[in-house]
């Protein structure tokens, strides 16, 4: 068994997982792919592709803003903050998946078999 | 210049034109340094860091609003077979017209555009490999948008043009040698209405730049981030 997580099974949280991060404190890029691979212990890689297309993404929904940072060398960071609506869609999602996660549990696991 | 530098430049050089891109730029500038100063401290060398921090981002073209991301070969294939379709029967039109000879010429370009692209048809269509068939590539829609337009545009022009010369030579033959053109029997009828009508079956040309502006958009596989 593979110790990192499939793309295939997490493609449609990246968004959502993006979110949370924000939610916690404002944050750029490069950050938010090391806080991810922090979160996960490891287990999963956000891939510079899916995060762009993310970030923009969110920004088009008005989920996120952006703003320039002020470092004095290697180039200005660029860093996202999580809107109001943002902080709605994020709590809406948080719902929607405790709610998919048992829902999907027991469409895949047989009670006492595959333990 | 550094490196890391050089080769953000060259992700963005087809994208000059496009607003806001020195912000993308910028961004994606900032982060692969940053990248590189993480992986340095992880330990790689700086040689080892910005290789890998070129290798994780590739390409940008993703990003580009106009582009769509598309399966090109299923693009292709149904083009080709579109294009072929349109050549025979364009060709086949043409065949007994071809005793004129100012059919000839046509009927002989969409002979040999015809065999080109049956061969081209054959050639992708023997490659089944799950691979091949679903590769995607970003493409940018709109040249091909404007492109289209422009061929209907010349094709309309050429028609009108062409009607015109035809209509010269053949009724203002009169004006120019002072002898009238003689038209006596249905073989004179058929040659004019046929130089009338050769221009109309260049439309096959628009038709298709048309049909692969539709087929992009039938094709497309959403974001391309993997």
């Amino acid at each position: 068994m593979d110790k990192t997580i499939s793309s295939d099974l997490i493609r449609g949280h990246i968004d959502t997982i993006i979110l949370r991060i924000l939610h916690e404190q404002d944050s750029y890029g490069y950050e938010i792919i090391k806080t991810i691979y922090a979160n996960s212990s490891g287990k999963y890689e956000l891939k510079e592709p899916s995060l762009y297309t993310s970030l923009k993404r969110l920004e088009k929904q008005q989920f996120i803003k952006s703003y320039w940072g002020d470092e004095s060398q290697g180039g200005r960071r660029k860093y996202y903050k999580i809107t109001e609506t943002g902080q709605e869609c994020y709590h809406k999602a948080i719902k929607e998946w405790k709610m998919a996660k048992q829902i999907i549990s027991d469409l895949i696991e047989r009670k006492g078999v595959n333990e | 210049m550094n490196e890391l530098n050089k080769h953000v430049d060259g992700l963005f050089k087809k994208y000059k034109r496009y607003p806001r891109i020195n912000e993308l730029k910028e961004e994606i500038l900032s982060n692969l340094e940053a990248k590189k100063a993480d992986l340095i401290s992880k330990g790689l060398s700086e040689k080892e860091a910005v290789e890998q921090a070129k290798k994780d981002v590739g390409t940008i073209d993703y990003l580009i609003d106009d582009n769509r991301c598309v399966y090109i070969n299923r693009v292709r294939w149904e083009w080709l077979q579109a294009a072929l379709l349109y050549l025979l029967t364009a060709w086949v039109i043409t065949i007994p017209l071809s005793v004129f000879p100012s059919a000839y010429g046509a009927n002989l370009t969409l002979f040999v555009f015809t065999v080109l692209t049956g061969i081209l048809y054959l050639i992708i269509s023997a490659k089944k490999d799950e691979h091949f068939i679903n590769e995607k590539r970003d493409i940018p829609i709109k040249p091909y948008q404007i492109m289209k337009k422009i061929g209907w545009a010349v094709w309309i022009i050429y028609v009108f043009i062409s009607i015109v010369k035809i209509s010269g030579i053949f009724f203002g033959s009169n004006v120019f040698f002072s002898r009238p053109i003689h038209i006596d029997g249905p073989y004179q009828w058929a040659k004019i209405l046929l130089e009338y009508a050769i221009p109309f079956i260049w439309v096959i040309v628009p038709l298709a730049i048309n049909q692969y502006v539709c087929l992009l958009l039938k094709y497309e596989a959403g974001v391309n981030n993997e």
